[in-house]
C-alpha cells in the first residue's frame, strides 16, 4: 500500500516539475533527449577505474537542476529507492579483487575504485534520466519520439499507458485499502484472495479499455493525436545540443581534472 | 533484477538496444495488422494495469514474506507475445524515467531480459504447449509456473552476460550466477502462482477473454530462426559500430578475463577480440592510441608489465586536486545560476 501512494505521489511530482516554466523546459524535447542519450553512452563508455576523469560529467547534472530549478530533495529520495542495488553490486568488488594501487603514496584497493567508479556512474546515469522527464513531461517526450518516427502505435500506446496509469493506481490502491478493512490487519494479500483481487481490477481493466475505445471512437479518433505544444527544432536547441555534446566528447577525450590539477599544482 | 547503466558498457548497451528496437519494430508491425481496433486502448490500460498490480504485496503462504507480480508472463497471455513485449517495454520505459530503473541505455537490455524471454520463448513454447486447447486450472497453473521459472531464470541470466560483456565489475561470472539464478527461481515461482491465480480467476468469470485471446495471437508463420537471424545480424552491426567505445579500454574485457577465467576460455575470448579489434580498427575513427595517451600518463618507476588502468597512473596529485576543483567549479556553476535566477526575479 504504500508502495502505491509512494508511486502516485511521485508520478504527481514529477509531472508538476516538468510544467514549470524555465529555459530547459522551454528547450525542445528532442534536443534533450538527445543530448541525454549521448551524455548516458559517454558516461558509461569510461573504464571501471576512471573516476576523476569522469568528474567534468557532474557540471551536466547540476546545470539541468539549477537552470531547470528542480529541487534536489524528490530526485533525492528516488536515489535512494534505487541506489541499494547499484552499491550492493558496487560493494562486492572489493571481496573479489584484494589488489592494491597506489594513488599518490597512498594504496588503495582497486575493488573499492571499482565500486565507487560503479556508483558514481550509476548515480550521474539514474539522475539523468531523472532530470529528464522533470524538465521535459511524458506528453512532450512521447511526442519527440513520435518525430523520431518511432510508429504511432508504440507512442500512442505508451501515452495510454502513462494517462491511465492514475486512474489504475488509484483503483488498486482503494481495492487494497477495502482489503486491508476487511483482513483485521493481516500483511500482503493470502493466496486465497490472490486471483479474484487482481483479477476483479483486471475485468474492470478490460472493460475499461472497450469504453474508452468507444469514446475515441466517438470522438472522431482515428489514430492521429495531438499533444504537445512545441514548436520546431531551433537554433538555441541546437547550441544547447552541440555545446554540451561538445563539452562530454572533450571530456571523454581529455582528462580535464588532471589537467586542471597540473595547472594548480604547476606540475610538468 | 533491472540492469543498470552502471553496469553496462556502451557495445553491450547499443546492441541490447538495437536487438530490443528490432523485436519492437516486428512487434508494432503485428499489431498495426491486427484486425482488432480496440488492441491499442486495450495495451495501453493493460499496461497501466500491470504497473498498478507491480506494486501489490502478495503473502507467500508458509514464509512470512510477500512477493510481487512482474506481469509479463501475464501480458503475453491476454495481449499475446506481440502486444505483450509492447506494452512491457512502455512499462519499462515509464518505470526506467519516472522511479530511475535502471537508467536509459539499460532500458534496451531490461526490455529484452523482462520482455523478450517471456513473450517469445516462455510464452509461446511452454505456456501454451502445456494448456493446450483446453483450459483447466491444473493446466494453467502448471503451464504458469513452468513457463514463469523458465522465463525469468533466462532473464536473471540475461542480466548476468550483458554485466559479465561490459566487464565494468570485478564480480566473478560463476559467483553472479550463483547469485541471480536461485533469486530469480524464488521470484519465479511467485510470479508463475499469481499469474496462474489471476489467470484461473480470468478463465472462471469471462472465458471468452482468453479464448479471445488465444484465437487472436497465434504466433501465426513466425519462425523463430528467422527472428533469430535478424537478432544476430543486428548485434553484429551495431557491435562493429559501437565497438570503438567499448574497446578505448582495453583493460575492460580482455583484462577481467585475464584474472578471472582459465586460460583456453580466455584465449578464444582474446581471439574473438582480436576480430572485433581488425574490424575496429578499420571502422574506428577515434583510435585508441587517442584514449590512452590522455589517460595514461604513467609516472617513472611504475610496473610497466601490469596493465594498470588509469587511476594508479594518471592520479597522481595532479589528478586528485583537479578532481576536487571540477567538483568546486560544478557546484559554483549551480550556485551562480540560482543567484542569477533569484535576481531576475526580485528586479522583476
Amino acid at each position: 500500500m504504500p508502495n502505491i501512494i509512494n508511486a502516485i505521489y511521485n508520478i504527481r511530482q514529477f509531472d508538476e516539475l516538468s510544467r514549470q516554466i524555465s529555459f530547459i523546459h522551454r528547450l525542445h524535447p528532442g534536443s534533450k533527449l538527445l543530448t541525454v542519450a549521448v551524455y548516458t553512452l559517454l558516461l558509461v563508455s569510461f573504464g571501471k577505474y576512471d573516476i576523476i576523469p569522469m568528474l567534468p560529467f557532474v557540471f551536466f547534472p547540476v546545470y539541468i537542476l539549477a537552470a531547470g530549478g528542480i529541487p534536489l530533495k524528490p530526485l533525492i529520495k528516488r536515489l535512494v529507492y534505487v541506489e541499494p542495488m547499484i552499491i550492493a553490486i558496487g560493494l562486492l568488488n572489493p571481496l573479489f579483487d584484494q589488489r592494491t594501487i597506489v594513488v599518490y603514496g597512498h594504496e588503495f584497493s582497486a575493488g573499492w575504485i571499482i565500486s565507487a567508479s560503479i556508483i558514481l556512474k550509476g548515480t550521474l546515469a539514474v539522475m539523468t534520466a531523472l532530470l529528464l522527464i522533470a524538465t521535459t513531461g511524458m506528453e512532450d517526450l512521447s511526442l519527440s519520439l513520435r518525430r523520431l518516427k518511432v510508429p504511432k502505435v508504440f507512442v500512442l500506446q505508451l501515452m495510454m499507458t502513462y494517462r491511465y496509469l492514475m486512474v489504475l493506481l488509484e483503483e488498486t490502491a482503494r481495492t487494497i485499502q477495502a482489503h486491508s478493512f476487511r483482513s483485521l490487519g493481516h500483511r500482503g494479500i493470502r493466496k486465497k484472495t490472490w486471483g479474484p483481487l487482481l483479477g476483479q481490477i483486471l475485468l474492470r481493466t478490460f472493460d475499461r479499455a472497450q469504453r474508452i475505445h468507444d469514446a475515441m471512437r466517438l470522438r472522431g479518433f482515428t489514430g492521429e493525436f495531438h499533444v504537445g505544444s512545441k514548436a520546431a527544432f531551433g537554433l538555441t536547441d541546437a547550441l544547447f545540443t552541440l555545446g554540451w555534446c561538445a563539452f562530454f566528447i572533450l571530456t571523454r577525450l581529455v582528462d580535464i581534472p588532471l589537467w586542471l590539477g597540473n595547472i594548480l599544482t604547476g606540475a610538468r | 533484477m533491472h540492469m543498470a547503466d552502471a553496469l553496462l558498457s556502451p557495445a553491450v548497451g547499443g546492441v541490447m538496444l538495437a536487438a530490443t528496437a528490432g523485436i519492437a519494430a516486428y512487434s508494432i508491425k503485428k499489431v498495426q495488422n491486427d484486425p482488432d481496433p480496440k488492441k491499442v486502448p486495450l495495451m495501453g490500460v493493460m499496461g497501466a494495469f500491470v504497473f498498478a498490480a507491480q506494486m501489490v504485496n502478495f503473502s507467500i503462504p508458509g514464509t512470512g514474506s510477500s512477493g510481487h507480480l512482474g506481469g509479463g508472463l501475464l501480458l503475453a497471455i491476454l495481449l499475446g507475445p506481440y502486444a505483450g513485449f509492447l506494452t512491457m517495454a512502455s512499462i519499462l520505459i515509464i518505470q526506467a524515467l519516472f522511479f530511475a530503473d535502471g537508467g536509459l541505455l539499460a532500458l534496451g537490455s531490461n526490455i529484452f531480459n523482462l520482455g523478450f524471454f517471456t513473450c517469445f520463448l516462455a510464452y509461446p513454447l511452454i505456456y501454451k504447449k502445456i494448456v493446450g486447447k483446453e483450459h483447466s486450472s491444473k493446466r494453467i497453473l502448471l503451464a504458469s509456473m513452468v513457463a514463469a521459472v523458465v522465463g525469468l531464470q533466462l532473464g536473471a541470466f540475461g542480466v548476468v552476460l550483458e554485466t559479465f560483456f561490459s566487464g565494468k565489475t570485478e564480480l566473478p561470472f560463476g559467483t553472479f550466477v550463483l547469485l541471480m539464478q536461485p533469486i530469480h527461481l524464488a521470484i519465479g515461482i511467485v510470479e508463475g502462482l499469481v499469474t496462474a491465480a489471476v489467470i484461473s480467476f480470468v478463465w472462471k468469470a469471462r472465458p471468452e477473454i482468453l479464448e479471445k485471446a488465444a484465437l487472436n495471437q497465434t504466433l501465426g508463420n513466425l519462425s523463430i530462426k528467422k527472428v533469430m537471424i535478424g537478432l544476430a545480424a543486428i548485434a553484429v552491426f551495431t557491435g562493429a559500430v559501437l565497438s570503438w567505445f567499448a574497446s578505448s579500454h582495453p583493460d575492460g574485457l580482455e583484462w577481467s578475463m585475464f584474472r578471472t577465467s582459465g586460460k583456453e576460455e580466455l584465449e578464444t575470448v582474446n581471439a574473438a577480440h582480436e576480430k572485433l579489434a581488425a574490424v575496429q580498427g578499420k571502422t574506428a575513427f577515434l583510435p585508441d592510441y587517442n584514449f590512452i595517451k590522455s589517460e595514461r600518463v604513467a609516472p617513472a618507476g611504475e610496473p610497466t608489465e601490469d596493465k594498470w588502468p588509469a587511476v594508479s597512473a594518471g592520479t597522481s596529485l595532479s589528478g586528485l586536486v583537479g578532481g576536487a576543483m571540477t567538483l568546486l567549479l560544478a557546484a559554483f556553476m549551480g550556485l551562480m545560476i540560482n543567484i542569477r535566477k533569484r535576481k531576475v526575479v526580485a528586479d522583476k
